[in-house]
């Protein structure tokens, strides 16, 4: 969303005293059979997780609470281990299909950590590797623009509503939570209040709730006491750490309510969840590799390229209101076909003119577009202005010669880029087996100087390229 | 955060024309005590580094320092280009430990000889540990502030002292947050600053590099990733621009003062709310009081697109009961209703 609009639905959502939503239809598809939720906290900078909460998300959390998360000693980590690894055996059984509900990206960075500490630890027990390599299975497939695994509740309804807030505060889950709920009256003042303790898996540390150097003391006193005193300490510390782990996981609970109460469709995103579903699928059966070689670092960028685009189009495709946003930037057209050129009707060739009241369009020559909500697809052959301060389109149809309904004259079309996102799989595995200098080398090799042909290169360029 | 010694300079950079951070520069005592003097009232949010963090980055130094500073010679061996055990090494918290004046200043005057013995030509060690480096403000009240880089690491290439900071927050694979990074670059481009200072003293023909090194920790337990070289031109100039914004603030705030404390003309004074300062600075809530109902109150990006109007004149335009004064206002109020309309909402007449 570009700033003008952001900033006039804020101005909306203090009008209304509520959220303003900016899609129409959901970035995340509907919950596989396998959904948990994860809540975390950490310890500020050590970044050891003291607490978790975990388990489905239609019943109580199971709780952990590490008196002593930075010792040696993980055992207090096995229940965890363990259900991490069921859900990563169901979700096999079910080809790689899962859903991890987090509250925010704070929880998926103390996961990745975890993951990073005992991947490959060999004094850790057989299960908390496992669980090390779920981790950071899981915190890789996040990275992955458009994955459909990792709900990151507080980044969905970011990215789903407005409220009238400051961008910089709706980080805070809980204060977005004030402007979804229609319970609260004044969601202004009940949600910069409930900014003043901490919704980011950590321990408040407050004036009134010094949580987090209470409990640093009290591990203090603990690892000097003994018998009764020591069980009392440690008690307390494990009633504080339940409190904000439970605080986190309904957070969590209910800003996934409140994201599902927006009653988006999940739309369109098919071609998102069988690429995310393949990827888990293959590192929870095979194991975790990080690309490390520049050839697989290369395919791990185009990868990510590929989602990116795929995430876009996908969103595009299955929501008008981004596409009238997408519209004022000129990334899709919306116009009216002025005229048709198709010697024999469903048959090719078939060429069009769009005519759109659009001044600025960011379409160029020789992008393959598709025309929304149809299989017509073609290729822009020229753009000009029009009188009326609209552009002109025409384009060459490559596909959907059929679609009659859009190919004839007067008919409202919206038109955006196709995606070209892909992996070259077949060029990395050349490059893997020849390993060029450009790959692998720290510099460009020395050539011999050799007899110019004298012509020039665009010249050659301008011969081989394709009609 | 506090706002003394690099600190001050760094969130100095980061809002150079707030007036009300230049009076908590120069006021002695807490930016929390500065708080509930002007407010009257206790600060009743998060405030400061906590146990823990203080604890982990404690360890973290120690640990790196230990045994003549071993994890920190074998970070710096390839960077040195020698082997780590013939790396020569100066902890100068051995000779003058603490954080009191005295001591910094008896670690500025060693900091000081180190420097001149390494221009000179004469021995001198390829890290010092805890060196002391001073800004000079003067002449006025703060006349200088202390800066304190963890380390100062001799290059190489010309033998010039590049300042390193060690941080105890973990980072995976050495790649660091953008807004993590940000801040330490303009703590270290501070330390450039006072290290340019210090040689200058010596030598003005001495160039100083733009250069620092960050070493972050690892994951596992309390070792150091290998050091990262930063390019802090950038860095430099913020600060440079944050020090000659102080002097001007120091300046303004002496006026108005006349002798008296300096928290007793924040009302005077000019805030430059931002959203970075939510996150940073204890004045926050009371400076952004002052911008209620108005659109920065919404955050910068909707500051830069309503400019000076305020959300009641915006409602206004959407309902009509104001008249749009320009073009912009008139764009402003058709798609606030075009928007009112998609959302359900009745206007108000």
């Amino acid at each position: 969303m570009n700033a003008f609009d952001d900033t006039l639905c804020r101005v909306m959502a203090r009008h209304m005293n509520r959220a303003i939503p900016t899609r129409i239809s959901s970035g995340l598809s509907s919950d596989p059979d396998v959904s948990i939720g994860i809540a975390t906290i950490k310890i500020v900078t050590e970044d050891q997780i003291q607490a978790i909460a975990f388990g489905s998300l239609d019943g109580e959390p199971e709780v952990i609470v590490r008196l002593d998360p930075i010792g040696r000693d993980v055992s207090d980590l096995v229940p965890f281990a363990n259900f991490m690894d069921q859900t990563a055996s169901h979700a096999l059984a079910a080809d790689g299909a899962l859903r991890v509900w987090i509250p925010h990206s704070v929880t998926l960075e103390a996961l990745d950590i975890l993951g990073h500490r005992y991947w490959q630890n060999q004094t850790a027990p057989d299960a908390v590797v496992r669980m090390g390599k779920i981790c950071r299975i899981l915190a890789h497939e996040a990275t992955f623009p458009g994955q459909q695994v990792v709900a990151d509740v507080s980044a969905l309804l970011q990215d789903h509503v407005v409220t009238g807030l400051a961008p910089i505060e709706e980080g805070h889950l809980d204060a977005m939570l004030a402007w979804l709920d229609p319970a609260v009256r004044d969601p202004l003042t009940e949600s910069r209040e409930r900014i003043r303790l901490p919704a980011s898996g950590i321990l408040p540390n407050t004036p009134d709730y010094p949580s987090d150097d209470r409990v640093d003391r009290l591990r203090k006193e603990a690892k000097r006491a003994t018998g009764h005193r020591r069980a009392i300490l440690e008690a307390d510390i494990e009633a504080t750490l339940r409190r904000w782990v439970l605080r986190e996981w309904r957070l969590l609970i209910g800003a996934r309510q409140a994201f599902l109460g927006l009653g988006l469709p999940s739309v369109g995103l098919d071609g998102l969840v069988k690429d995310s579903t393949a990827r888990m699928n293959n590192a929870l059966a095979n194991g975790h590799y990080p690309a490390r070689r520049p050839d697989k670092l290369a395919v791990l960028l185009a990868e990510m390229e590929a989602g990116l685009e795929k995430a876009e189009l996908a969103a595009l495709e299955s929501d008008p209101a981004l596409r009238e946003q997408a519209q004022h930037a000129g990334g899709v057209v919306r116009g009216v076909v002025s005229d048709v050129r198709q010697p024999r009707r469903n048959f090719k060739p078939c060429s069009i003119d769009v005519d759109s009241d659009q001044g600025v369009i960011r379409f160029r020559v020789d992008d393959k577009v598709r025309v929304v909500g149809s299989n017509v697809t073609g290729i822009v052959r020229s753009l000009s202005s029009m009188p009326t301060g609209g552009t002109k389109v025409s384009i060459e149809i490559t596909g959907g010669f059929r679609q009659a309904g859009i190919l004839s004259v007067d008919s409202q079309l919206e038109v955006l880029r196709e995606g070209y996102g892909f992996v070259n799989h077949r060029a990395f595995k050349l490059v893997s087996q020849h390993q060029p200098w450009v790959f692998f080398g720290e510099g460009a090799p020395t050539i011999a100087a050799g007899t110019s042909s004298g012509r020039s290169a665009l010249a050659i360029a301008t011969e081989v390229r394709r009609p | 955060m506090t706002v003394k010694g690099s600190t001050a300079l760094v969130r100095l950079a980061g809002n150079p024309s707030c007036e009300i951070l230049g009076a908590m520069v120069m006021q002695e005592g807490s930016e929390k005590k500065f708080y509930e003097r002007i407010v009257g009232e206790p600060y009743d949010r998060e405030f400061g580094e906590r146990q823990s963090s203080k604890r982990r980055g404690t360890q973290f130094e120690q640990n790196v320092f230990a045994g003549d500073a071993r994890l920190l010679r074998e970070s710096f061996s390839p960077f040195l280009g020698i082997d780590a055990d013939t790396i020569i090494v100066r902890n100068l918290f051995d000779d003058y430990p603490g954080t009191k004046d005295d001591s910094r200043v008896a670690r500025l005057r060693i900091t000081r000889g180190i420097l001149a013995d390494a221009v000179a030509g004469r021995p001198a060690p390829h890290i010092i540990v805890q060196p002391q480096l001073l800004l000079p403000t003067s002449p006025g009240p703060r006349p200088y502030f202390f800066i304190a880089p963890d380390v100062l690491v001799r290059s190489p290439v010309d033998g010039v002292y590049l300042p390193g900071d060690l941080k105890s927050f973990i980072v995976r694979e050495n790649e660091v947050a953008k807004g993590d990074l940000a801040r330490v670059r303009l703590q270290l481009g501070a330390q450039v600053l006072a290290l340019m200072h210090e040689y200058h003293c010596i030598d003005p023909s001495i160039t100083v590099g733009s250069n620092g090194m960050l070493i972050f920790s690892r994951p596992n337990g309390l070792n150091p990733h290998a050091p990262r070289v930063e390019d802090l031109g950038g860095a430099i100039e913020a600060i440079r621009i944050g020090i000659t914004a102080f002097l001007q603030h120091r300046q303004r705030i002496n006026e108005l003062r006349a002798g008296a404390e300096p928290f007793t003309v924040a009302a005077d004074l000019s805030p430059n709310f931002q959203d970075a300062c939510l996150t940073t600075c204890v004045m926050a809530q009371w400076c952004r009081q002052r911008v209620a109902g108005q659109a920065s109150d919404m955050g910068e990006i909707a500051s830069e697109v309503l400019g000076d109007m305020s959300i009641q004149h915006v409602i206004g335009l959407m309902a009509g009961t104001i008249e749009p004064a320009n073009d912009y206002e008139r764009i402003v109020a058709v798609q606030l209703r075009e928007l009112a309309a998609k959302h359900n909402t009745e206007r108000v007449a």
